[in-house]
């Protein structure tokens, strides 16, 4: 019994922490190499989230059509967000683009309020069939979809960094920028593909989340406390930090209610406290450092 | 809890509830002021010690009973001071690990821990009902009615809120132009150069930290006592964003200021929500959403062309004003 109670923490953390890890991989890039915190990081992936709700469940496509829509548009939408939003602060310092993030994050959350409403969506499809993967433990296809996307998109992110130009750009950036610019790489331009490869993730990170539970223009918010402490346990600007910290606080997540004193109302109380304990012991994270 | 469409019948009484909340969100972002204004301190965690103080202000004023924790029916001064100093003391608890952070991981910090202080109020059903909250008395009502007959009630709240608006107005400027504000100001312009100096760096965001939580505190102590209620519905961390325009619309670092966004946040989001009653085109809830998608365009419009605020930041110590004390201060 006890074993099989922790091998289904261990699967729903893996399912909750790829969301996590796959959101956190975008967002620790972005901290590091646009220099700020994106507080519209999980607002972001609720509009990638609801454009494939309105191509798959509102036009009735197939959910590979909406995932891809669900991407692209939401690239489009956070790259005239970076000319419009934060592109006139860059130069500002952290703070005032924290801030500027702040507003965006309300913006989009409410373009979803107008175009949705609050109530919370699924997409179509029935695919709940549980199937037993391990004794006693029962996946969804939803599920098992949603792991192996998460991973092929991360292990994607791992080809791009380690093996090409632009890899090699973005690592250099997060590095030490003055010195990436004096080499000759262009600063603008690395941003903007910064943007979109974090958008990209933003967005798959945020359809995920709506197949594995539900859309709510909310949740984006909530889960996104949860990703700033996979990204920061992993060490900002480590993408394998990230990696590694989403599914360290996935697990923790579904952990919770095992805890004495604790139930399933603390899962996200459980995620922040890791993080501020990390922040405390090891303000670097685990793998610390520049992207690697 | 600003939201609801209203049927305005009743002018007074609807200005006086716009008043009051202007003052509650005053009192918030004079809390907010000293902290991220004065000492540069980055908490985006406010609604948090909002919720401390009102919890506290209500469990201390409201008759026993076993179906929550306490009820020690100590008259309303006990729960607004008691409120105060609870959120002070959560804030000191807090502030121990976090004031050591750098900006950007305080705020993610601060933000972490109002989302854990509502969630305890939300799970901890034996403290203060959970989701059901508890129901808090107006005080001196009875004194009013017998007293004042005819006469709103809500004046009441009025007059506490100028007190208190006046009382620590007073004492933050008081601070302000005391060498203790110099340093606090000294510590947002460049922390080094007061480490530099010999001041206790610490020491000084741990006190101006502890105060601005302390007067958020008793804005969640009035706050519940007015609205007759408390949940943790009230604390969302949006709350926290309001507070954070209504002092960058004023001009942070300014008390005024902190006061004046307050009323002019309020006159935008009372003043859009009144057009709900006249416009048929969109629901109310896509008028909503595009009431707080403008002030997310707000917030970031003011990152862009006016930082300083409406009453301007006043970054005297080491710009423009020279550097003879705190004579460049003065209004």
């Amino acid at each position: 019994m006890v074993l099989t109670t922790i091998i289904e923490v261990l699967v729903f953390g893996l399912i909750f922490g790829s969301v996590v890890a796959l959101a956190g991989v975008g967002l620790s890039l972005i901290y590091s190499i646009a220099d700020f915190p994106n507080f519209a990081h999980g607002d972001y992936m609720m509009f990638g989230g609801y454009m494939a709700f309105y191509i798959n469940v509102q036009l009735g496509m197939h959910m590979a059509v909406a995932f891809a829509v669900g991407v692209v548009s939401l690239v489009a939408l956070s790259l005239v967000i970076d000319r419009l939003a934060f592109k006139p602060l860059r130069d500002a310092g952290p703070v005032p683009l924290l801030i500027a993030s702040i507003g965006v994050a309300l913006f989009v959350r409410n373009l979803i309020k107008f175009f949705w409403g609050t109530q919370t969506r699924n997409y179509a499809g029935d695919w709940q069939r549980a199937q037993e993967i391990l004794p006693g433990v029962e996946m969804t296809g939803q599920q098992i979809t949603l792991v192996v996307v998460a991973f092929t998109l991360m292990f994607a992110v791992h080809l791009l960094l380690s093996r090409t130009r632009l890899g090699k750009s973005m690592r250099a950036m997060s590095d030490n920028r003055r010195l990436a610019r004096a080499s000759g790489i262009y600063a603008e331009r690395t941003l903007m593909w910064t943007w979109i490869i974090g958008a990209a993730l933003a967005a798959a990170a945020g359809i995920l989340l709506g197949m594995n539970s539900s859309l709510a223009p909310y949740r984006g918010f909530m889960i996104l406390l949860a990703i700033f402490a996979a990204v920061i346990l992993g060490g900002i600007g480590s993408p394998y930090g990230a990696m590694v910290g989403g599914l360290i606080i996935g697990i923790a997540y579904e952990a919770t209610p095992y805890i004495p004193g604790l139930d399933a109302g603390y899962k996200f109380a459980t995620t922040f406290v890791i993080m501020i304990g990390i922040l405390l012991i090891k303000p670097q994270g685990i793998f610390g450092g520049a992207v690697e | 809890m600003i939201g609801a469409p209203l049927q305005i019948a009743n002018v007074e009484g609807y200005l006086l509830t716009v008043l009051i909340w202007v003052g509650i969100y005053g009192l918030m972002a004079l809390g907010l002021n000293i902290q991220w204004g004065q000492t540069g301190l980055f908490n985006i965690g406010v609604i948090g010690f909002v919720a401390v103080g009102g919890y506290t202000s209500a469990t201390l004023t409201i008759p026993p009973s076993s179906s929550y924790f306490g009820g020690f029916g100590f008259p309303f001064p006990v729960g607004l001071v008691g409120g105060m100093l609870a959120a002070g003391f959560v804030a000191f608890l807090i502030a121990i690990p976090v004031l050591r952070l750098r900006e950007d991981y305080l705020a993610i910090a601060t933000i972490g821990f109002q989302e854990i202080i509502r969630l305890v109020y939300l799970n901890e059903e034996w403290y203060a009902g959970g989701p059901r909250g508890l129901r808090v008395e107006a005080p001196y009502r009875d004194l009013w009615e017998s007293a004042l007959p005819g006469v709103n009630f809500n004046w009441m709240w009025i007059i506490m809120l100028v007190l208190l608006l006046v009382i620590f107005y007073v004492v933050l400027e008081r601070l302000n132009n005391s060498p203790f504000g110099r340093v606090l100001k000294s510590i947002r312009e460049d922390e080094d150069v007061a480490l530099a100096a010999g001041k206790y760096v610490y020491g000084y965001k741990m006190r101006s930290f502890v105060f601005g939580c302390m007067i958020m505190g008793a804005a969640g102590s009035i706050q519940a006592h007015y609205i007759g209620y408390i949940n943790p519905d009230f604390f969302w961390p949006l709350i926290t964003f309001y507070v954070w325009i209504a002092l960058l619309l004023g001009g942070s670092g300014n008390n005024k200021g902190a006061i004046l966004g307050a009323g002019i946040l309020m006159l935008f989001l009372e003043g859009t929500n009144l057009l709900k009653a006249d416009l048929a085109l969109v629901s109310s809830t896509q008028l909503d959403a595009m009431r707080f998608a403008l002030v997310g365009l707000l917030l970031v419009g003011l990152m862009q062309y006016r930082p300083e605020g409406v009453l301007g930041e006043r970054r005297s110590l080491f710009e423009g004003g020279g550097d003879s004390g705190g004579s460049a201060d003065a209004d």
